[in-house]
This record gives structure tokens, sequence and C-alpha cells, in this order.
């Protein structure tokens, strides 16, 4: 019998002992695995409070990379309660130094017990923040954040829209981009919006808001040639930098995010649908005499012609009449509810934005909706909508997808209508201006086309319209021989003034602005004037004369077109 | 017999800790001198961007427009703009090309480039 091993009981100790120690060994050899793969030092630096570049939104630029939107660095202050032994005399002390902090509340934040963090003011001054360390006072807690500003202010706003206190967009482009502009904080958001036009049709625009003592306002330029949206200006605007205090109809964006019965702009569609039917002639006249009845209701111009209109006098003179029955020659419902939607009048604007509104559009088409559709009642779209669909109609026929990013693609939808019908409307477009309600429109520089509206607003509280409120706009196209910019503006209850005779028709109040905008934006994107050869190419169309009206004695104005081929 | 292999095993994990200690700390301040070049680099950023939105700010077309006149500048005209396949005799705009010095009322010195005459643009002979 063999005896037991006396070393056993060491051994097994031992084989413990070594496995302590290879344990021990994993655990060193484990921390400094730990320590090679040490965090990121911007990791380190973001622990500690400081803002890093993944922090920010990316910039917003202009085509040109002008800035619109940036963050820069701001400082906030604290205070930590917990280490102010007199809440009175602190804040005593920091409102001498810094601008707009109430006394009293700030006493009563530092002395709410338990606290530990009292914010004192957020985007100290430079001068502020030295002020603040100059006063040594315990427990100050300084910290910076990114900030958004608009260098413009308000220029660009509602468009660019702004972010809220923790850097969400809440509006327009910071709103629809929002994921875009934090994932990519590096790479700045190009617009196609231009920085000098937006300003120039801004200054205008505000000049006229103001002067006609409107309530609100809605100015775009439009590229015809790539659906860029080059400036869009809507009143009354906000601050970007205080957006939660704007009112709910300052944020309202008049130019995509509101709807509106244009009135007489709305002819051009009408002529272009007339046109393109081939049921209607730039030759053919149609009997103005009013009132025009349909059913128990009367459609009357503003001047009774007592005559028949040729086709080209009922644009330029702006006759309902007329072109009431423009429409119900080309084929009434059927042809406009049709024409209409291939304008995609019948849905939402294809916008990137939230701010669009979605159009109204006519559920039932009895004759009478046919008859007020044609001069721009009755249908109620943006006045973007609209822009687009005219940069079509007058351009080559195709319309574009409106683009606001400068890496979205230019889009070319099918065409509308034939080339020669987009011909006919642009030189309906250009006696408007020459010999029609848009003289006031006219450039020294650039053969423009367009057209007038003024509409009567809806009723309040009851069926109708009111007459006492009207929509007055002006859509132009410039240079008309070859269209480049489609200029719009629309002014929402507008109020005639000396200047004006007390009229507030868009002839007055709108076409001047769009008028005095090319004359402006023209030389700043580099269009040359057109030339004489040009505008005869138009005038040798026009066949004028001057007549008494036997009735009235008054002298009238004949117009018609002359076909080009004609001796 | 065993204690020796223990002495060694027990020097070896002091030397390793004692290792370990040093890397640490090497690496604490590895972490601290790229956290103050981080916060370094954010707030050089910070200034960049701050000077960026000031020449934004200062350079708006509201504030350009109204200094303009004060510089003899007026808004251009259309009739300005000309085709560059309508300009002729292009080696007579080498003009255009030079620089020349302008003290500005602020007594700065701009360096300016000269317009060519609108005979030499529109083509034609001089004047």
């Amino acid at each position: 019998m063999t005896s037991p091993d006396p070393l056993a009981p060491s051994r097994s100790r031992l084989r413990l002992l070594a496995l302590g120690f290879l344990l021990a060994f994993a655990l060193v050899g484990a921390r400094l695995v730990q320590l090679l793969l040490a965090e990121p030092a911007a990791e380190l630096a973001r622990r500690d409070g400081a803002p890093t570049a993944a922090d920010r939104r990316a910039d917003i630029l202009d085509r040109n990379g002008r800035v619109l939107a940036t963050d820069i660095p701001s400082v906030t202050l604290a205070l930590d309660p917990l280490y102010v032994r007199d809440p009175a005399a602190t804040a005593r002390k920091l409102a001498a130094v810094l601008e707009g902090v109430d006394e009293a509340a700030l006493a009563r934040r530092l002395a709410r017990r338990g606290s530990r963090y009292a914010p004192v003011k957020r985007h100290l001054l430079p001068r502020e923040q030295r002020a603040v360390l100059e006063l040594g006072l315990p427990g100050t807690i300084l910290e910076t954040r990114w900030r958004r500003v608009y260098p413009e202010g308000d220029l660009f706003a509602p468009l660019l829209g702004a972010v809220g206190a923790d850097g969400q967009g809440l509006a327009g482009v910071e709103y629809a981009f929002d994921r875009r502009l934090r994932s990519r904080p590096g790479e700045p958001l190009r617009l196609v919006v231009d920085l000098r036009v937006q300003h120039v049709l801004r200054e205008e625009l505000e000049a006229a808001f103001r002067r006609f003592r409107a309530i609100g306002a809605c100015g775009l330029v439009l590229d015809v040639r790539t659906g860029d949206l080059l400036a869009e200006v809507s009143l009354p605007t906000y601050d970007p930098h205080r957006f939660t205090e704007a009112a709910e109809e300052v944020r309202l964006d008049r130019c995509t995010g509101a709807v509106y019965e244009l009135g007489s702009v709305f002819k051009l569609v009408t002529a272009a649908m007339a046109l393109e039917s081939g049921r209607v002639g730039l030759g053919d006249r149609f009997d103005a005499r009013g009132p025009f009845r349909i059913g128990r209701f009367r459609i009357r111009d503003v001047h009774d012609y007592g005559r028949a209109l040729t086709v080209p006098e009922i644009i330029a003179f702006s006759s309902n009449i007329g072109t009431v029955q423009m429409a119900l020659a080309a084929g009434g419902a059927a042809t406009m509810r049709a024409f209409l939607t291939r304008l995609g009048f019948h849905r939402p604007l294809d916008w990137p934005l939230p701010e669009r509104a979605r159009p109204l559009f006519p559920r039932r088409w009895p004759e009478i909706t046919v008859a007020t559709v044609a001069f721009g009642h009755g249908i109620a779209v943006s006045p973007l909508q609209y822009a687009q669909a005219v940069a079509a109609l007058a351009g080559d026929g195709r319309p574009r997808r409106l683009r606001l990013l400068a890496a979205t693609p230019v889009e070319v939808g099918p065409a509308v209508v034939r080339a020669e019908t987009a011909e006919a409307l642009r030189w309906l477009m250009w006696l408007v201006v020459e010999r029609g309600t848009g003289s006031k429109a006219a450039s020294q520089g650039y053969l423009i086309g367009g057209k007038t509206g003024t509409a009567d607003k809806p009723a309040r509280g009851r069926r109708g319209y009111d007459t006492s409120r009207t929509v007055s706009s002006f859509v132009g196209l410039f240079p008309l021989e070859a269209p480049r910019y489609l200029v719009m503006v629309v002014l929402d209850e507008p109020q005639g003034d000396e200047g004006t005779f007390g009229f507030r028709y868009g002839g007055w109040t709108a076409a001047p602005v769009v008028g005095a905008v090319i004359d402006r934006i023209g030389p700043l994107l580099g269009v040359p004037p057109s030339a004489e050869e040009a505008r005869q190419r138009f005038v040798q169309r026009l066949w004028e004369r001057q007549e008494v009206d036997p009735a009235s004695g008054r002298r009238e104005k004949r117009l018609a077109f002359v076909a080009a081929d004609r001796p | 017999m065993l204690r020796r292999p223990l002495v060694l095993l027990v020097v070896l994990l002091l030397a390793a800790t004692a290792g370990v200690y040093r890397q640490e700390l090497r690496v604490v301040e590895l972490r601290r001198e790229l956290a103050d070049l981080a916060r370094e680099r954010t707030r050089l950023e910070g200034e960049i961007r701050t000077l960026r939105a000031s020449l934004a700010w200062l350079t708006r077309p509201a504030r350009l427009a109204a200094l303009a006149p004060e510089l003899g500048m007026v808004p251009a005209r259309a009739e300005r703009i000309v085709p560059a396949e309508a300009i002729d005799r292009r080696e007579g705009l080498e003009i255009a090309r030079r620089r020349f010095p302008v003290p500005l009322p602020s007594g700065y010195v701009a360096t300016l480039r000269a317009r060519p005459p609108l005979w030499l643009v529109r083509g034609g002979g001089r004047p």
C-alpha cells in the first residue's frame, strides 16, 4: 500500500496560484489592448463639453457660393446655484455687465436650491464674456455651442426657414433637408437661388408692398430653361434668428404655401389652351358685347367694348367675355379640365419644401365653372405653380421640374403645347406690354412679354366675391425673343394711391415692379439688351389702327394679328 | 524548488504592472494633448466660420448698394452688356488686364483694373 504524496496539497495550491497569476496577466494584457485602442481625441473634446465639427449643421450657399446660413460658435453663460452665496448680489453684478438680463428673475433662479444649473444668457458677445470672467464669480459655467446664423438676415426667409434652440430644422430648407444638413456638416448645401437677384426682387417688391399698403406680397424669378428658382420673396416676413416669435401669417410662404385665385393672368393659360386646341386662331374674333349670360350668371368686362374683339385684343385688353368665349369655342369643360390636368394644376406642386399648398381645383365642371376658370376665378393655385406652367407654355412648350438644389438634375417633361402655340403666346404677351394693360412693365433694354391680373377675393362669411379686396399680379417673361427668365409679382389687397389714380389693378401696381426688377437683374445675369430687329419681328405681325367709336366718341385702339407670311 | 519560479513570476508581474502604468500615463498625456489639439482646431474652425459669416454680412448686397455711390459706382444698364462675339479688336482690350493702385476716400489703396473705352468694345475707330 503506497503512502499518499505529501506534496499533493502544495501542488494544488501552486496550480491555484499559477491560475491567479494567469488571470492577472490576462487582465494586464486586456488593459494594454484597451489603452492602445484609445478613444479618438474628438470624442474626448466632446466629453469636455466643447463643440465639434460633427455637432454643427452644413452651410447653405447660393448658386455662386455666397453663404446664406452657417454655424458659428456661441457662448452660453450659466451658474451653479450651489456655489452662489448671495443670489441678489450675483444677479446685480451680472445684470450690470450683460444686456437684456432680468435681474430679479435671475436672482430667483439662483436662489432655487436643489438645482445645479441656472441659465443666465445665451449667445454672449465677446466683451460680455470678458466682463463675466473678470467678475470671477464662483460656479460660473461658460458653454460653447454652435449657433445658426443667417448673414443676410430675413432676405431669404421663409425659403431657408429656421432652426430651433437645439439646432433642429423648423421650416423651409432647414426643415426639409434637416437630416442631410446634420449628417454631412462638412458638405455645404448649394441652392440655385441667386443672392443678387433675391436682393433686387426684395427691394422692389418691398417698396410696392409698402407703397400700396398690401397685406401680403409674393415675388419670384424663374429660369425658364432649367426650372431654377433664382429668387423668391414673400412679405411680410420674419427674422430667422427669432423664428418662434413670428406670427403664423408672417411665417407663411405666399409663393408656395398659399393659393390665390389669380384672375386675368390665368387668361394666358386659356389662350394657350384655345390656340393648342386648333379650334381658335390668332385671327379669330369673338363678340365681346356684355353682359355675357350663362344660366343665371352674368359675366362683364371692366369696360364694355360693345363690339367683337380679335383674340389679340381679348388678351391685350384683358376681356373676360372674350376669354370665356375662347374657352367655350376650344371645347369647353373636357378640353379645359384635360389641359389644366396636363399642367399639373390638379395636384400640389412638386416642391421639396414643406410650405406647399394644395391647389383648389374644381370638382365639377358645369359651363359656369369653365367660364370663371377661363379668367382665373374658381381655381386657386400657388404663384410658383402658376409661374412654372407659364414658363412651359411660353418657353418651348415643355415644363421643367422646379429646381431648388444645385445638385438636382434638370428635368424636362413632355410637351404640353406645340412650339407654334408657345410662339403665339409670346406674341400675345408682348402685345399686352406693348399696347395693352401691361404697358407699365415695359423695359428700356429688353423685350418683355407679360399679363396683368386683378382678381376679387372670395367674400368672408358669404358666397360670392368681395370687390373691395383684390389680388393684383403680373407675370413677365424676358428677353422675349429668346425667353430666359420669368418674373412674377403678386400683391395681396393693394390699395391704390395718387400715383395710380386710385387704381389697384395689376397693370398699375404689380407690372411696374416686374419692369423694374427686369431692368436691374438683366445686366446682373449678363443678358444682352434686345436688338431692334428682334422687336421688329414682333411689330411686323401687328396690325393696328386708331378709330373713333361713333357711339361714345372715344378713340379706340384696334389690334389684329398679321400672319408672318402675309405680304 | 518552486520558490524561484514563483519569485520570477512576481517580479515579472510587477514589471508588467509598472510598464502598463507608464503606458497609461503616456496615453493619458497623449489623449490630453489630442483633446487640446481638437479643441484648438474647433476654436480655429469657429473663428474661420465667424470671419466668413462676418464677410458675408459686410458684403451683403444691401450694404454694398449703399456704399457704391461713394465710390462713384452706378447700377449696370442693359446696354452695357455686349455678347462676346460682338466685341471687335479684342487685342485692344489688353488694357483691361492692367492693374492700377487707386487710393480710396477711406485711405485704403485698392487695386483696380481699367475699364476698356466704349469705342474699343463697340468696334470702329478712336473718336
